[in-house]
């Protein structure tokens, strides 16, 4: 299978002829005509063969948007909804689709109430413009809110998001709404946070502490796909909790199907196999049932969502991240980018097809218990014989050298762990019963049964965790994006809380073990 | 002769930032000066450029993952590599490398 035989050269070779020769024909005859309409000049090219004239293909665009929404039967008429926006193209396109939607006056109104949310990664994205993307927010004449990246490290409980008031400079005039879609949106000027009493922030010392503890799980991070990934959990767990601060039931993520693709081969690569169907799945429910993401773009390339930006004067930042203008060695998302993308100009199906097998992937035997990061089942169970106990056999072997075994080389972190567990901030507030006070008195509950003898005993319960309670707790992708740590004292709360929560209560079930009725 | 070129999704950061550039052409010195997409590339790339040229190029035509329009269509209709360019046409230059 993985040999290439003459044949399949040849094949190779025949079909880059064959398109070759059939630019050259479609360059000698003059503009060709639209496929739909058979009126208008084409002007795009899409998937193979498929040639369009501009407003067919907005058309197109937009009903796809429309199709995809409406099919997921998932919307309530008239819901709020949030979506995700980062300024860059794929997100300024969606931004524009709900807006000009929900604006329509005739029965095809879009039958949703949109506001924007950005995120504010400029603590470990320096290069952030993120004054250009509160600008671009303002021009959907919808509400804006704003998160920034460093209140996901805070205890779940606090605010994270706060409203950005834009004003603008001046109305456009003379809106007619069949071409609403295709005119420049009004400009902007000043936009300043505007807070009330849902969306107020921690106070400004607080987010400082964050700030910092950010760039350290920051740096800490030991390779570029660490970093890729890490900013992606951290950004989606912010996301979900500020739509939920904010009440909203429904949050919409401008992915494309080109993104989809290569992030389903890079999750593939990075031990996230498991979770294909989710990651390129419409809904997406893993933050429970009190939040719905949408991804309404999944079935649009980022070809056609540029050419719809281009032709609609949508405008939009370049996407800045860890890895802009990186080579393809930087991360293993940024190689996959490279690989998918090269493919796909010889074989325009490439994206399409990657994409649609991802959403027929579905894990076999999911555990009941979700990652601690990302949120989605674990899928460490393994079993005696799997797959997965083979990968440790090998790296438990493989690391341990020639010499004799060490069963885990982390083990020399756990002790060091927890000789740190003892020094916390005083703010931290994440519920850890390591006081003094006989009596547990916390916030959240989820306590090992407030106030009797299992608390108090600070040995059991390090606030903390060490790097293999960590590491038990996630899924096997987030394992691997932990190995890549060269510490893990910066989790944010979320996490240790929720790792702290599961240890408790395992050591709780461990000592009532006998008293338990086990269905057989 | 000249020519209107512009950068978006990111290509401008590899262009000094600027997104619209007027450019003129220099006559190939036979006397014709028949430019195509194929002569234009490299050229960009060595008087326009100002860093990372492998980002921009790859081979003898751009790299996977940025679009070219000519007068807002889509160069693959047009013939590519051999479309002659005309004065005054526009070439748009877009990056969808990681938008969005």
């Amino acid at each position: 299978m993985c040999s290439i035989e003459e044949g399949d050269l040849a094949d190779l070779r025949a079909r880059e002829e064959a398109q070759h020769l059939k630019a050259q024909a479609l360059s000698d005859t003059g503009p060709t005509l639209c496929q739909k309409c058979r009126s208008a000049p084409a002007v795009l090219l899409l998937r193979v063969n498929d040639i369009y004239c501009r407003d067919c293909f907005v058309a197109a665009f937009t009903h796809k948007f429309r199709s995809t929404l409406g099919k997921s039967r998932l919307l309530r008429p008239d819901e709020p909804a949030l979506v995700a926006f980062s300024g860059g193209v794929a997100s300024s396109v969606l931004a524009r689709l709900v807006s000009d939607g929900a604006s329509q006056t005739d029965s095809k109104r879009l039958r949703l109430r949109p506001s924007l949310l950005m995120v504010d990664e400029s603590a470990v994205v320096p290069e952030q413009d993120v004054k250009e993307v509160e600008r671009l927010a303002g021009t959907y004449r919808v509400p804006v809110y704003r998160a920034k990246l460093e209140a996901v490290m805070g205890a779940s409980g606090a605010h994270v998001v706060e409203r950005v008031n834009c004003k603008l400079k001046e109305e456009s005039t003379g809106d007619d709404g069949g071409t609403e879609s295709l005119q420049a949106p009004p400009e902007a000027a000043s936009c300043d946070s505007v807070s009330s009493e849902a969306t107020v922030l921690p106070d400004e010392a607080r987010l400082a502490e964050l700030r910092a503890q950010l760039q350290q799980l920051w740096s800490a991070a030991g390779s570029g796909t660490a970093r890729e990934q890490l900013l992606e959990r951290l950004r989606s767990e912010l996301l979900a909790r500020a739509a939920l601060q904010l009440g909203i039931r429904l949050l919409l993520l401008a992915d494309t199907e080109t993104r989809l693709a290569v992030s389903l081969l890079s999750g593939l690569a990075g031990g996230r196999g498991a979770h294909a169907h989710q990651q390129t799945a419409l809904a997406d429910r893993r933050h429970g049932e009190r939040l719905l993401v949408l991804r309404p773009l999944r079935e649009l390339s980022s070809k056609q969502v540029a050419l719809f930006a281009h032709h609609c004067r949508v405008q939009y930042v370049p996407g800045v991240g860890p890895d802009t203008m990186a080579p393809a060695s930087a991360s293993i998302g940024r190689a996959t980018e490279e690989f998918v993308l090269g493919l796909q100009a010889s074989f325009p199906a490439t994206v399409s097809t990657v994409y649609r097998t991802g959403t027929k992937l579905s894990a076999v035997g999911a555990m009941t218990e979700d990652c601690a990061l990302c949120r989605l089942p674990l899928d460490t169970s393994g079993g005696a014989a799997s797959a997965l106990q083979a990968t440790r056999f090998s790296q438990m072997v493989s690391s341990s050298g020639p010499d004799r075994f060490q069963y885990d080389h982390h083990s020399a972190d756990t002790a060091a762990g927890d000789a740190r567990a003892t020094v916390l901030p005083p703010a931290a507030g994440n519920g850890s019963c390591g006081t003094d006070t006989p009596r547990c008195v916390e916030s959240g509950g989820g306590c090992c049964g407030g106030g009797g003898e299992g608390c108090g005993s600070a040995q059991t319960v390090s606030r903390k965790p060490s790097r293999e309670e960590l590491l038990e707790r996630l899924c096997y992708g987030c394992q691997l994006v932990m190995k890549d740590m060269k510490e893990v004292d910066n989790m944010p709360s979320f996490v240790t809380e929720e790792v702290a929560a599961r240890t408790r209560r395992e050591n709780m079930r461990k000592e009532i073990q006998d008293f338990l009725i086990e269905d057989s | 002769m000249q020519l209107t070129v512009e950068f978006s999704g990111g290509a401008e950061l590899l262009f000094g930032n600027v997104k619209q550039h007027r450019v003129t052409l220099p006559d190939r010195g036979d006397g014709d000066s028949v430019w195509t997409m194929e002569g234009l590339l490299p050229w960009l790339r060595d008087n326009l450029l100002k860093e990372r040229p492998e980002l921009f190029m790859q081979g003898d035509t751009v790299r996977p993952g940025i679009l070219v329009l000519v007068n807002d269509a889509d160069w693959e209709l047009l013939g590519q590599l051999s479309y002659k360019l005309q004065p005054d046409d526009t070439v748009v230059f877009i990056s969808t490398l990681h938008g969005g």
